[in-house]
């Protein structure tokens, strides 16, 4: 694929062009190159080889004060630029604003790039999949299927500021299932994780996934109060939480935030500038430097994410400007134009740990997984989930597994309510997202519960 | 070597090339795509157009079959690609030494063709001033009808898709194809909250597809829009249902339709799978999935050259057959059904469904909410999710409509349904007589392809909804 001085050449020699050939004041080049391989095991044979690699551009520019913007391949994009201004006949609406100052290219992160990962190399990459296939082959009745992907991303921004941004970041996913025959019926369950490095070791997963599968396929119980307390794992949380809130942090949503009473216990930062965080980076795709976010504090929104473009007062930027692809392996693509997103959001912890919650409640209903999260409404809060991995819960411990039912609820209600974090949290991408969340357990009595 | 004649200029064949050099380095199949793929979408907001952006995007997917093993590359230049040939073969090798491969190929035949589908109207033609006209003339009719204070948006996305496809066993195939699709969304306040109903329309071909020329096919999202203020909140219950084209289409497409897919099947994420030859449905259901619909799901040839062939796949409620590439068909000793699909060169294609619906019956919509009686109209899809390992599904709709004694009622806000595939089935009463075709979309592994919203109503006997 192209080296990184190549990319930082075209970058250059497109921009040149624009200025030169077209003379627009402000313009703006972002280049992406992705490569990816991914492997894996179903049903312990080998699943497809992927080596995947991609490397594109988008242009922005101002053209009498006008904003336009357009998207090529990297090798052809020097002759599709020849007729630019005839491409687009429309420009975006926008308020007026200038690209930012890119002022360091040598800044960086920390723990956002791993060697062994951007060297893309097959055998080191196998190693892994070896490693895990001998781990299935020592668990009795449990097939354990994997998926890794190894993904280097190059980005560059390069814009009438005649300063260059490079970053280099890399990516570990893996996606693991285990099958589990049980006394009287086969379950299975699912984990993810994303890292910025290789792990050095991916035993907590599995034991994670391990204990929740056998725990799937024991003793069924039976919903036996439908008003009773509930307490969702982080990754549960962390998918409705995603469709049904984070759209409010962002400042061109329609709805206006600000007017909540949410718990006191209720702070929520956005910080892209933790090493190792799945998206944390130097700067964002405007080119703005990341940084730390303080969105509500105790219960009160104090700040919103913003970017260069929408962005009222243009001293204060968050750094929150990205180009994000829903539903993609890699959630991030050059032809999407740039929007407001977070980048690693951290929801506060409380005293107790989960077994303290658990304990609590007495009986209730703990979920760990949900499916129907994406259709939430984000404008009014409201979410209707079913369940897919959820038990009964009774003297504090858990009593057996529940089938499939309905949980309905009010977002902007839950946080307002009498709710409570546990002390352990978790590190969550959530599913189709492009960013994560720190979240801990959530316990609270504000949903209805639909079987 | 092989040369393309261009311009009375002998030029050497880029893809001939690579195809000829990676089959000497052991693959047993060597299949290539190169594809270009040219976007233009453009909003507007109240009839102000606010944003356009155009994109083209070309590259090359490798799809390698050695030492039984699959593995796959894509490159934006063909000068990375013999060096990822290599490495994919190296990973093959690898892989075979640690675990025997059991990849193959069904048989196919060898195929040539060279299918370009012209737009009656196309968009690259169209100035600035017909784009203006085009979507004045569309908001000034919606607005008129519209009489409740709503922001109308409007997305059009044009997209023409080619790919060229060569493979080892000698197939050489060219498609290009243009598509398009218009989506109206209009926003509504309620109680102080914005709530939202939004309708695609479009298909195979150019703006002929869209409802600019025909602005009566608008009526019924006007409809939905001017009555979204005063719908209220459905009450949560098991009901008798009739389901609107475009959620019948949800819930055989995202639940049944996946389950079909042989790759799922083989993956153990099939619910279907060990009921080939049962019945799992009363006899008035047959199903069938179509590429020739020319909808955004249309094709000829799927992503590895193979014609595509309507596919029945449950017969008069009886399981017939499943979806299939060349490799789930040798796998499960069956016929590939041309389903293997990718969007992009970008991606390995995956078994895929093109347009799947219900085969339409006698009832019309009057007689079957004349069956149901009283319970609910389920209107248009929003999405949802489904695990197709054991048919539970929980799937959105945009709104819903009371029936009371046979006739359509008061509006309900977005409602959600949810229940069991093989249950929901046996629960289906009635199918209507007439075919909906709008545009769709599909999520399958991170990779989304365009494909048919085709179904005609349906009815069921009990359906879970809050």
């Amino acid at each position: 694929m192209y080296t990184d001085d190549e990319l930082k050449e075209i970058a250059i020699q497109i921009i040149h062009k624009l200025e030169q050939k077209y003379n627009f004041k402000e313009s703006e080049v972002f280049i992406q190159s992705l490569s990816q391989i991914r492997g894996g095991t179903v049903f312990r044979t080998p699943k497809e080889f992927h080596s995947t690699n991609r490397a594109g551009c988008a242009i922005r520019y101002f053209n009498n004060d006008k904003l336009f913007f357009s998207c090529f391949p990297i090798n052809s994009v020097l002759n599709r630029i020849e007729n630019l201004d005839k491409q687009s006949i429309y420009p975006i609406e926008s308020q007026s604003f200038s690209f930012p100052q890119i002022t360091e290219d040598s800044k960086s992160i920390a723990n956002i790039y791993d060697k062994r990962i951007a060297s893309l190399d097959e055998e080191d990459f196998f190693a892994i999949i070896y490693a895990l296939n001998e781990q299935d082959e020592q668990i009795k009745d449990v097939i354990l299927d994997s998926s890794v992907t190894y993904s280097l991303e190059r980005k560059i921004i390069v814009n009438s500021s005649n300063m260059l941004a490079f970053e280099k970041g890399t990516w570990f996913d893996i996606d693991v299932r285990a099958l589990y025959r049980g006394k009287d019926i086969i379950a299975s369950s699912e984990k993810y994780l994303t890292s910025r490095q290789i792990p050095n070791s991916l035993d907590g997963l599995i034991d994670d996934l391990m204990s929740e599968t056998i725990q799937r396929a024991g003793t069924r119980a039976k919903i036996s109060n439908l008003i009773v307390p509930v307490v969702f794992s982080p990754n549960a949380f962390a998918d409705i939480f995603s469709f049904s809130f984070i759209p409010l942090l962002c400042k061109n949503e329609k709805n206006s935030s600000g007017k909540y009473d949410f718990s006191s216990d209720f702070t929520l930062v956005d910080d892209g500038t933790i090493p190792g965080l799945p998206n944390s980076t130097a700067f964002d795709d405007e080119g703005q430097n990341q940084s730390k976010t303080v969105l509500i504090k105790n219960g009160d929104f104090i700040n919103e994410l913003n970017s260069t473009q929408f962005s009222k007062d243009q001293s204060i930027q968050t750094g929150n400007s990205f180009r994000v692809k829903l539903f993609e392996q890699f959630p991030r693509h050059y032809k999407v134009y740039p929007a407001i997103n977070p980048s690693n959001l951290l929801i506060s912890e409380g005293n107790e740990t989960i077994g303290e919650l658990f304990d609590d409640i007495g009986e209730g209903i703990y979920v760990n997984s949900v499916q129907g999260h994406m259709t939430a409404d984000s404008q009014t809060g409201v979410f209707k989930i079913s369940t897919t991995d959820a038990y009964w819960i009774e003297n504090g411990s858990i009593k057996g597994t529940l089938p499939s039912f309905s949980i309905t609820g009010n977002m902007l209600e839950l946080l307002e309510g009498d709710i409570q974090f546990s002390k352990d949290r978790k590190v969550v991408r959530p599913r189709n997202t492009p960013y994560s969340i720190v979240i801990p357990y959530i316990l609270t009595n504000k949903v209805s519960i639909f079987s | 070597m092989k040369f393309l004649k261009k311009k009375e200029v002998l030029i050497i064949d880029p893809l001939e090339t690579l195809l000829e050099t990676s089959s000497t380095k052991g693959a047993e199949y060597v299949g290539i795509r190169g594809g270009i793929i040219n976007e233009k979408r453009i909003s507007a907001l109240n009839g102000v157009i606010k944003k356009e952006m155009n994109c083209v995007d070309t590259g090359y997917g490798i799809r390698i079959l050695s030492d039984g093993i699959t593995s796959f590359t894509s490159v934006p230049d063909i000068k990375y690609a013999p060096r990822e040939v290599e490495k994919a073969i190296r990973a093959s090798s690898m892989l075979s030494n640690w675990k025997r491969g059991t990849s193959s190929l069904s048989n196919s035949a060898k195929s040539e063709a060279n299918i370009k589908v012209n737009p009656k109207i196309n968009w690259k033609d169209l100035t600035k001033q017909d784009f203006d006209t085009y979507i004045s003339e569309l908001y000034d009719y919606v607005s008129e009808k519209i009489n409740v204070p709503a922001m109308i948006e409007l997305d059009l996305l044009f997209f023409n898709w080619s790919e060229r496809f060569i493979n080892t066993e000698g197939s050489r195939i060219f498609q290009e194809y243009p598509y398009s699709i218009l989506t109206l969304t209009g926003r509504v306040k309620k109680n102080n909250q914005v709530v939202k109903f939004y309708k695609n329309y479009g298909g195979l071909g150019g703006l002929e597809t869209l409802p600019f020329q025909n602005l009566e096919q608008t009526n019924e999202f006007i409809e939905v829009v001017n009555n979204l203020p005063t719908a209220k909140f459905v009450k949560n219950g098991n009901y008798k249902a009739v389901l609107c084209e475009d959620f019948a289409w949800t819930c055989i497409h995202e639940v049944l339709g996946h389950s079909l897919e042989a790759d799922n099947v083989l993956a153990g994420r099939s619910f279907t799978a060990g009921l080939l030859g049962m019945k799992i449905a009363p006899s008035i259901v047959t199903v069938i999935d179509d590429p020739y619909i020319e909808t955004v799901g249309f094709y000829e040839y799927d992503s590895e050259g193979t014609k595509g062939k309507g596919t029945l796949l449950v017969e008069e409620g009886i399981h017939t057959d499943f979806l299939h590439s060349r490799e789930t068909a040798a796998a499960m000793d069956a016929e590939s059904s041309a389903n293997y699909k990718a969007f992009s060169f970008e991606h390995l294609p995956q078994v895929r469904m093109s347009n799947i619906f219900f085969s339409p019956k006698d009832f019309s919509f009057e007689e079957l909410l004349e069956k149901t009686k009283n319970g609910l109209y389920v209107g248009d899809g929003l999405g949802g999710s489904a695990e197709t390992q054991t048919g539970e599904f929980n799937l959105n709709a945009q709104y819903g409509r009371l029936i009371e004694n046979g006739e359509l009622g008061e509006y309900f806000l977005q409602l959600q349904v949810s229940g069991n595939m093989l249950d929901t089935l046996t629960k289906i009463t009635g199918i209507g007589n007439r075919l909906l075709a709008q545009p769709g979309s599909c999520v399958k592994n991170n990779q989304r392809i365009f494909v048919g919203s085709v179904s005609p109503k349906i009815s069921v006997s009990e359906m879970r909804v809050s």
